[in-house]
């Protein structure tokens, strides 16, 4: 029995072998797509670095593992593969029924046994095993570019964000804008760059440009102001230094009306803003409220008024470095700040019926007509109406248009509009289109169209009115 | 079949040799007197060996009638045959109560056997009977005896019942219930035979007349044949692909095939199975062996599967008969029972 026990054991481990070797195979192929999955997985969402995830690798042990212990669990048995070998032998029944009972003087009736062999049809397990295996390798070889998923591209916003930073620093150190709206401009500039993202550019682009333009435009509007005040710090420096120079050939009436006018001219500049204080005593501004300022007193408060317009200046200054305002405004207010006070005094003096001192002064500081120079602008001299002209005794000169020129002109047509002179042209003129290049023309018209002579009767038939 | 609770020990040589011997004689005979057909005679001597009832298929003619004759005469069995007609009652099979006056001058009921107490009953042309006349057997083939008035009455002891059925002329005939084809072990076609068999059947015989047997056997050895028939056997793994075959047969089974899902409505029952593993038995002893093997089970399948496995419409419409929805079982269901992947299959190689 002995040689059946062999051949049992055999065809049974032949068969085991297989059936490892197919589970093996299955299982790591199933295996090696989970692992490919992971990986891209991994690489895509978590950025997990190539070496860790080599380490997967460990896990085939698994598949492996589960393959040889389902095997052994599912082996064929002993009694199935005997019955194998007892119909391929064909033996009758007798191989199977030595495993129960004695057979006697049967068993040398039983032929040799044929080993069978096996066959395996694993065209396709193969073929899935090599796609896991590629789907493997690719899922490490892929760039990891390819392999991101769902991980949102920030979008560097860094240099127009610091730019804006900058420029709202500016206007809170120049107290143009409080520094809680500051703060809360900073706060949105600060979310706005953590917020940036390359899936939705357009938003991001849309919300720098709208705090861009918020800042700018309280720039604008600062500067606009700071204009005005130049302007008005102009006037009363401007007073206060004619009425210094001329003080004392000044009608004392209109000294004091000036005098009053300049307080306040002053005490509107120090209403407006604070950067005025400390520059001018309330001693002097008393003086002069009460109109009795003395030259040099008058100079202190012509002092003072320069420094005021020199820290706006510097103010606007600041904010055209920051980028806010364009050196167009600065300049502007370069100019608004310049002034001759020279002759004030005697202005005034011969205008005091035409105006209000405040009036005048403003007058002067825009420019009298007519005085020109270089720095004092152009003069333009005041636009002044007399009486209208009469047209008794004007006649016009007659002239008679020659019968051709009259006939032509029943039929003219509108060729063309020239910004150009009308004139008549003497005799014919050659017409200067290409295919009727040199060909007479008709005389006596403005504007001639040659005219082929095949063509005549069509152009006629076309003009020919009904 | 008797179960026996100790394992017996296999038939050895000398002990199967003369049952053997008597089959082969058997079927030796058979052969002389009925020519063309020793796959028929085998498959009814398998019947008469697993003491079961056959059902003869053929067209008229075919020698239905003198191979069951032939089989009498050889057993050395009672052989009674009964033609049916439409109008055969009950009675006229299994036996009527008489008025009879004895010699002591009284008069009382005796029973008239009716032609069931036989060895063998040939039952001729059996779909042509009534419904009730052919239940009148379902008791004798089952029980092998005859209830009537209350009185049962055992048949002779081997009673086979060989019946006959014509496959055309089905106008006025009544197709055997499920219950009683189920009680057959065997249905088998009995086909014309060749021109070189029908040649010398005219050649050698008069009016087709068959030769009466050589040899017949006696009661004592065909008593030896039954006994070794129980000595035979059934290995664990065949007995489990019997089963596993008759399980198949039903639409629900795990293993059953694609046309058994699509064109059987009802499979075989446990007692297809019982008859599969005794006509193994037969087929395997008239092989000289006392084992059965798969190929004895292969053999027997179809003749014990065919008429026991209803189709439904769809098959007819198909053209599918049950013999091609067995053969295509046979050929699917692996009968080692090893269970092994569809991608991994066993070849057979020459031994060295």
């Amino acid at each position: 029995m002995d040689t059946y026990t062999k051949a049992i054991r055999s065809v049974r481990s032949k068969i085991a072998a297989f059936l490892l070797l197919r589970r093996m195979v299955t299982f790591v192929t199933v295996w090696g797509f989970l692992w490919g999955l992971v990986v891209l997985v991994l690489r895509g969402a978590v950025g997990v670095p190539l070496l860790p995830l080599v380490w997967g690798s460990a896990g085939l042990l698994v598949p492996i593992g589960l393959a040889v212990g389902l095997t052994l669990r599912c082996m064929p048995s002993r009694t199935a593969v005997r019955a194998l070998l007892d119909r391929m032998s064909g033996c009758g029944g007798l191989l199977m029924a030595a495993e129960d009972r004695d057979i006697g003087r049967w068993e040398r009736q039983i032929p040799s046994l044929s080993t069978p062999s096996l066959r395996w049809r694993n065209v396709r397990c193969w073929g899935l095993f090599a796609a896991a295996t590629v789907f493997v390798l690719v899922s490490f070889l892929v760039p990891r570019r390819f392999a991101a998923i769902g991980s949102s591209h920030a979008l560097d916003v860094g240099k127009e964000v610091e730019k804006l930073a900058a420029q709202i620093e500016t206007l809170e150190e120049e107290e143009i804008i409080e520094p809680s709206r500051a703060e809360s401009l900073e706060e949105k500039l600060t979310q706005l760059r953590l917020e940036a993202s390359g899936e939705d550019p357009v938003k991001t682009w849309e919300s720098l440009d709208h705090l861009e333009e918020i800042v700018a435009q309280t720039a604008r509007e600062a500067a606009e102001d700071a204009l005005g005040k130049t302007e008005r710090l102009t006037q009363a420096e401007t007073l206060a230094e004619g009425l210094a120079e001329g003080a004392a050939g000044m009608d004392p009436q209109l000294m004091a009306e000036a005098m009053r006018e300049l307080a306040d001219m002053v005490e509107r500049a120090a209403e407006e803003t604070d950067l005025f204080e400390g520059k001018l005593s309330s001693e002097l501004m008393n003086f002069c409220k009460a109109g009795s300022l003395s030259p040099e007193q008058l100079g202190e408060i012509s002092a003072a008024l320069r420094l005021y317009k020199g820290d706006i200046a510097r103010c606007l200054g600041r904010l055209c470095r920051a980028g806010l305002i364009d050196i167009e405004t600065v300049r502007v207010c370069e100019e608004l700040g310049e002034f001759d006070s020279t002759g004030l005094a005697a202005f005034l003096a011969e205008n005091k019926d035409i105006g209000s001192v405040c009036e005048l002064v403003g007058l002067w500081c825009e420019g009298l007509p007519g005085r020109g120079g270089v720095t004092r602008g152009r003069g333009d001299a005041p636009m002044t109406w007399s009486d209208g002209t009469s047209e008794e005794g004007a006649t016009f000169k007659e002239q008679s248009l020659p019968p051709a020129a009259v006939a032509a002109l029943k039929e003219n047509l509108l060729v063309g509009v020239s910004i150009a002179a009308p004139s008549v042209a003497d005799g014919v003129e050659a017409s200067k289109v290409e295919a009727l290049a040199d060909a007479v023309a008709g005389g006596g018209a403005a504007h001639t169209q040659t005219i082929l002579p095949r063509h005549r009767g069509a152009v006629k038939r076309y003009f020919e009115r009904r | 079949m008797n179960e026996r609770e100790q394992p017996e020990p296999i038939l050895q040589p000398e002990e199967l040799k003369p049952a053997v011997e008597l089959m082969s004689k058997v079927l030796e005979q058979l052969d002389r007197i009925l020519l063309g057909r020793s796959d028929l005679h085998r498959m009814v001597l398998v019947g008469i060996l697993s003491q079961g009832h056959i059902l003869l298929e053929g067209v008229p003619g075919v020698g239905k009638t003198a191979l069951v004759k032939a089989l009498g005469q050889l057993l050395d069995l009672e052989f009674n045959r009964v033609q049916f007609t439409p109008d055969l009652m009950p009675g006229d099979i299994l036996g009527t109560h008489i008025l009879q006056e004895t010699p002591q001058g009284k008069r009382e009921m005796t029973f008239q056997p009716g032609p069931v107490f036989a060895n063998i009953l040939l039952a001729d042309e059996i779909n042509r009977a009534s419904p009730k006349t052919q239940s009148a057997l379902l008791e004798a083939m089952q029980e092998r005896s005859v209830t009537l008035l209350g009185t049962t009455r055992t048949l002779p002891d081997p009673f086979f019942v060989l019946a006959s059925q014509n496959p055309i002329e089905l106008e006025g005939t009544y197709p055997l219930p499920e219950a009683q084809l189920d009680r057959f072990l065997f249905k088998l076609v009995v086909s014309n035979v060749g021109v070189t068999v029908l040649d010398e059947i005219i050649s050698t015989r008069r009016r087709g007349e068959p030769p009466l047997p050589t040899w017949s056997m006696q009661a004592e050895e065909l008593r030896l044949a039954f006994d070794t028939m129980d000595r035979m056997f059934l290995p664990k793994p065949v007995s489990r692909y019997i089963s596993r075959l008759a399980a198949a047969t039903h639409r629900e089974a795990s293993e059953a095939t694609e046309d058994v899902r699509k064109y059987v409505s009802y499979g075989a029952s446990p007692r297809a199975a019982i008859a599969m593993a005794e006509a193994a038995r037969g087929y395997a002893l008239l092989a000289g062996r006392p084992t059965v093997g798969f190929e004895d089970v292969r053999t027997v399948a179809p003749a014990v599967l065919n008429h026991r496995i209803i189709l439904n419409y769809k098959a007819r419409f198909d053209q599918a008969d049950t013999f091609s929805v067995v053969n295509g079982l046979l050929s699917s269901l692996d009968e080692t029972g090893l269970n092994l992947p569809g991608d991994l299959e066993v070849v057979e190689v020459k031994d060295q």
